[in-house]
């Protein structure tokens, strides 16, 4: 399983597309440096996990995912893969481990950037164990949370052009669903908001908000959403159920497409 | 009873409605190269996936080492190398590179297997040219090294010729010969050129229209295509003394004292009945064969023949 | 606070390095078992089968060292089929090829013998008789040259020669036979010295062969020697304007005799280019022929200078 993901990483050589998308974690940061001067370290690390996370890894995994997952059959290597032999499964697997080290890496990245960028400006820094865990969680989370988008991506099986689009507009969706009052503030349970994985990451997330130098805006909805928070227990449950359904769903699909 | 390395039983795919193999039995017998010989849509390829376990076969069994390959494909898939269809690589990666991934992921002999490969088919270790740079004669002899990479018993190609120029031709045909002959590879090549298929294989089945319309050695069909004129007589010496000075004859074989072949079919053969009888020998049976191999695949083939 | 993330991290280290131990364990038993069944196999008697393994695992320096020795026996074992295929040839060889041309020659002297034929025929008889009977001398002569280079019996001593010189001699002896057959001769040969690296047995051996077969089947009546420095090696061409060679015919002119040479009667011919090839090649040197079917054909020889 090993040698598969290592082989993995090395078809991903000279693939200017991940080189380019690594480089797109810096840019939320330092914008976000060079605009806002009162930066501090809460907030800009809560810039990394949801900027850089929601709206651009989300859809770069999606996008990796089609990537890998096409790349067997666009390049009819599946046959000499399938001849070693190596089962679907384990190779699909390998493509999830992937995507998954991806998502990690780039939020680690992320992480990175914004302790340097707080060094560089004089920000002081604190709290940096809990920043470590929400971010790589973040990281963790956004991989399962992608898993629907590259289940219908694999399933229709579609150009790059078509799974762009599917990718863009999943991100878009979610991204306006965490603005939803309806799906934000509804508490756990066999409801719809409990099972849509942005909605319930963000409930998450937002309970490690600082509240130190927050206006009276931010503690208002601070304490009227507190009720909605999510457990970590909880969000990784979901998620890694959700995950584990889909991966093995789409385990299914990838089987029974032909070499 | 021969050691068969490939056999199946009533082998059949079916696509849709449609039979693209209908009950094949072939027989690769240890250490020969077998050709499997027919037209493009033939039903070659689909043969071959099946044997490597790409696609299911609709009914009928396959036999790899005497073993039923379902349920065995991974220990019997690791002792084959295969070319199939066209060659896919990695576009990104040069020839080395791709290589080393699919060395990673089965296991190779030894330490230069990759090097060796390379070597054999005449392309550049560690070289820097992408496979995306390759042109289509580089391309197929990477997929021929990546066959014979993890230098495996049995060999399974497809058209192992295409895109190739003359030479590079000529330099693949004698190294799976030697492949054969000095290393007793088991070796099954498919091809649409007879003349590709007589120069190179011990056996040959003919597939048409999915079906195998016949499996017979080389020699026997060299034998039975070869064009002449036997004649059972009395005593091949004086035969071929009166062939020598009253037809001025030169080609003919000698098979034993009472047999002899006349290569030359312009000379008549009662003509030479007679000569033969008039010198007091006894003729007890003359007759022509006078079919190529060529001739023999069109008729086998239903007047069709193959390219 | 920090005793307990201290407690917590090496309770995951431990846990991690357990883990880890089980992995490697496992994966190094599941090598073993793999090296196991494939050496049951050898031991059967299967020299084909390797251990495969990749280049980083654990196992893989055990695994490719057995694969050395094995691949080292069945080296010897190849050589040892190899002479037992050679004989086998020479076996065919005899029965085919010299048995025409023996019992040819035993019809014309049993004719003799029995007084079929009397007073001036009778001697032509004879005289034909003899004359098949060299023919057959030579042409086994030839077919066992031919045999020993393909066993590998045939030692070369490899010397730096003056190539110009000793063409020269070769070509002397040559001279009275283009006379003889009324062959215009041209020899274009420089008068300074090229130094090669041949055996000069084998060196006359390639002239003799290509000039004899020019005369005895090129059907020409002028014939070019020239030689030549080309890069950092010596060129030699052979030209004749006979009846050339198709271009199906050219690409195996070289090759072995029994595939391709369906006349066996017409003496030595097929064995002594597949001679000429051989020898050049063990001497480090290329042989390659053009042809232009009723203009002639050329024969080019290339040998590397010695420094």
């Amino acid at each position: 399983m090993l040698r598969l993901i290592i082989c993995e990483f090395w078809k991903l050589k000279r693939r200017r597309l991940f080189q380019a998308a690594f480089l797109t974690t810096f840019i939320i940061p330092l914008l976000y440096t060079l605009i806002l001067s009162d930066a501090n370290l809460d907030n800009m690390m809560s810039v990394v996990r949801e900027e850089n996370g929601f709206l651009i890894l989300m859809p770069l995994s999606v996008v990796l995912a089609a990537n890998l997952f096409f790349e067997e059959h666009d390049h009819d290597t599946l046959k000499n893969l399938m001849c070693i032999p190596v089962s679907k499964n384990r190779l699909a697997l390998a493509k999830f481990a992937v995507i998954f080290l991806f998502d990690v890496g780039y939020m680690f990245v992320g992480y990175g950037t914004a302790i340097l960028l707080s060094v560089l400006t004089g920000v002081p820094l604190g709290g940096l164990v809990l920043q470590l865990f929400l971010t790589l969680g973040t990281g963790a989370l956004l991989f399962a949370a992608a898993m629907p988008c590259i289940f219908l991506v694999v399933w229709c099986n579609k150009s790059y052009i078509i799974s762009v689009i599917i990718a863009f507009a999943y991100t878009v969706f979610n991204y306006i669903l965490r603005i939803n009052d309806s799906f934000m503030m509804v508490p756990l349970g066999l409801n719809v908001a409990t099972f849509l994985p942005v909605p319930v990451i963000f409930r998450w997330l937002y309970q490690f908000h600082s509240l130190e130098d927050a206006g009276e805006i931010m503690r208002e909805f601070y304490h009227r959403f507190s009720p909605y928070f999510v457990s970590t227990p909880a969000v990784f449950g979901i998620l890694f159920g959700e995950g584990v359904v889909f991966m093995v769903l789409m385990m299914k699909v990838y089987r029974k497409q032909s070499v | 009873m021969p050691e068969y390395i490939i056999e199946t039983k009533n082998l059949t795919k079916k696509y849709g409605t449609q039979k693209s193999v209908a009950s094949l039995n072939i027989h690769v017998q240890k250490g020969r190269i077998y050709g499997l010989l027919g037209r493009n849509g033939a039903g070659k390829t689909t043969t071959m996936k099946m044997l490597l376990g790409l696609t299911a076969p609709t009914s009928g069994e396959i036999k790899i080492w005497g073993k039923s390959l379902h349920g065995n494909e991974k220990k019997t898939l690791s002792r084959i190398g295969s070319l199939i269809e066209s060659p896919g690589f990695y576009p990104n990666l040069t020839g080395t590179e791709n290589l080393r991934i699919f060395a990673t992921l089965r296991g190779v002999p030894n330490n230069h297997a990759i090097e060796d490969a390379l070597n054999l088919v005449g392309l550049p270790y560690k070289d820097k040219k992408l496979f995306s740079q390759y042109s289509l004669g580089m391309k197929q002899r990477l997929a021929i090294a990546l066959a014979v990479m993890h230098d495996p018993e049995l060999l399974i190609l497809d058209e192992p010729i295409n895109g190739l120029d003359p030479i590079g031709i000529a330099e693949v045909r004698s190294f799976i010969r030697q492949l054969c002959d000095e290393r007793g590879k088991t070796i099954l090549i498919s091809s649409h050129i007879l003349s590709e298929i007589s120069l190179l294989a011990d056996d040959i089945g003919i597939i048409d229209h999915g079906a195998l319309l016949d499996e017979e050695s080389l020699a026997r069909l060299e034998q039975k295509s070869n064009k002449h004129i036997h004649f059972t007589l009395s005593n091949t010496a004086q035969a071929a003394r009166i062939l020598e000075l009253q037809f001025k004859e030169n080609q003919f074989s000698i098979l034993d004292d009472h047999n002899l072949q006349v290569h030359n079919l312009a000379i008549p053969v009662s003509g030479m009945i007679t000569a033969f009888v008039e010198n007091g020998l006894e003729v007890s049976e003359a007759h022509t064969c006078e079919e190529s191999l060529e001739d023999y695949f069109k008729r086998i083939t239903g007047g069709e023949g193959i390219a | 606070m920090y005793m307990e993330l201290v407690v917590i991290l090496s309770i995951v280290m431990a846990a991690v390095s357990v883990a880890a131990a089980f992995i490697i364990i496992g994966r190094v038993k599941k090598q073993i078992m793999k090296m196991e069944e494939v050496l049951r196999d050898v031991k059967e008697g299967n020299g084909n089968r390797r251990i495969l393994a990749a280049s980083r695992e654990l196992t893989a320096p055990l695994a490719y060292q057995i694969n050395e020795i094995i691949v080292s026996y069945e080296d010897r074992i190849v050589s040892l089929r190899q002479e037992e295929e050679t004989n086998k040839q020479l076996m065919t060889s005899l029965s085919h090829d010299v048995r025409t041309p023996l019992t040819t020659l035993i019809g014309y002297l049993d004719a003799v013998h029995r007084g079929v034929v009397t007073g001036k025929e009778r001697e032509e008889y004879m005289e034909t008789a003899r004359r098949k009977a060299h023919d057959l001398k030579a042409y086994i002569d030839v077919l066992f040259d031919w045999f020993k280079l393909n066993s590998n019996e045939f030692n070369l001593k490899m010397n730096v020669v003056e190539a110009a010189e000793l063409t020269r001699n070769i070509l002397i002896d040559w001279i009275p036979i283009f006379e003889d057959n009324q062959m215009e001769y041209i020899i274009d040969i420089p008068q300074q010295p090229f130094f090669v690296k041949v055996d000069v047995d084998g060196y006359m051996r390639v002239f003799n062969n290509l000039i004899s077969n020019v005369i005895s089947h090129a059907h020409a009546d002028k014939i070019e020697i020239t030689l030549a420095k080309q890069d950092r090696k010596v060129k030699i061409l052979l030209l004749d304007n006979g009846t050339g060679i198709e271009k199906e015919d050219l690409k195996h002119i070289f090759e072995r005799l029994y595939k391709c040479d369906k006349s066996r009667s017409e003496k030595g011919s097929g064995l002594g280019l597949s001679i000429v090839y051989q020898l050049v090649k063990k001497m480090n040197g290329e042989v390659t022929a053009e042809s232009e079917p009723g203009k002639g054909t050329v024969f080019i020889l290339m040998f590397p200078l010695a420094d």
